[in-house]
């Protein structure tokens, strides 16, 4: 029996993790550094998942679940950034340009961005400072962006952006 | 794009964030500091105080928070600050909240 990553359920752990509704009292550092990682991942395979189902539209759920795994963190990062104001390459500035003008999609980018340093802390950087508001500000701000990421599945903008990590992404072996 | 401009680009947004209000959100202080961020690049880091917010919500509204990066991406690229640059949150107090890593010695390796 399979059990696929669900970004929701990264997200219920996150929320968990972070202590929402434990009431007074901060969490501990390694849960708060935890969640948020937990937060960045729920976000990550949402995109991942959508940038398969986009790229293969009739492939089967298990079929998409493998080619997901190609995209990578360096690809989503990198258009995200572009979205969220770093110089994109000449041929893509036109689309780019069009994304950035996409409110519900700028805060996806935006959510990657913040979460993607923010995870890299939280997991690498000992002199990294993690509070439970701001904690759970990350599992709120990803719990958001993967709601508009499924509520746009169809959304010409959000198949642009998915159409642009395609491009970043390669096959590996074979 | 020189230097200084840069740096006087990243200070006037800066000031401008200091000075607005995004929704509910009226920042505290902001804080300006260039680093290294996860790739070893030279970054901005804007760091916002806000003020704590209502303690049954738990945190502040996403909406606000997402109206915020909003308002600087957009300042940022009016201005011409070069990616990269971070935004990121600290409450104004933390005095009701204990840090329990402080209260119990990590457990033993085994």
């Amino acid at each position: 029996m399979r059990h696929p990553i669900e970004p929701e359920w990264l997200l219920r752990l996150a929320r968990g993790t972070a202590g929402q509704g434990a009431g007074r009292g901060q969490q501990r550092t390694a849960n708060l550094r935890r969640a948020t990682s937990d937060a960045y991942y729920a976000l990550f395979h949402a995109i991942a998942l959508a940038v398969a189902a986009a790229t293969l539209p009739n492939a089967s759920a298990a079929e998409q679940h493998a080619c997901s795994r190609y995209v990578s963190h360096t690809a989503v990062k990198k258009v995200s950034e572009w979205v969220s104001g770093a110089s994109p390459p000449l041929h893509v500035q036109t689309v780019v340009n069009r994304l950035r003008a996409s409110p519900s999609l700028v805060a996806v980018a935006a959510a990657v961005t913040r979460l993607q340093e923010q995870r890299e802390a939280a997991d690498y950087d000992h002199s990294a400072d993690f509070t439970r508001l701001g904690t759970l500000a990350h599992v709120r701000q990803a719990e958001q962006a993967v709601a508009a990421i499924r509520a746009n599945g169809t959304d010409d903008d959000f198949r642009a952006l998915y159409g642009l990590i395609t491009l970043q992404t390669t096959t590996r072996g074979g | 794009m020189k230097q200084e401009d840069q740096s006087r680009f990243a200070e006037e947004i800066r000031e401008w964030l200091a000075s607005r209000t995004f929704g509910s959100l009226s920042p505290v202080a902001v804080e300006l500091r260039r680093d290294a961020n996860s790739d070893e690049e030279e970054a901005w880091f804007f760091d916002v105080v806000l003020p704590n917010p209502d303690p049954a919500e738990e945190t502040w509204p996403i909406d606000d928070i997402i109206a915020l990066d909003l308002g600087v991406r957009d300042e940022a690229l009016r201005r011409g600050l070069t990616w990269p640059w971070y935004v990121s949150f600290t409450p104004e107090t933390e005095e009701e909240f204990a840090d329990e890593d402080a209260l119990e010695a990590p457990p033993a390796a085994s």
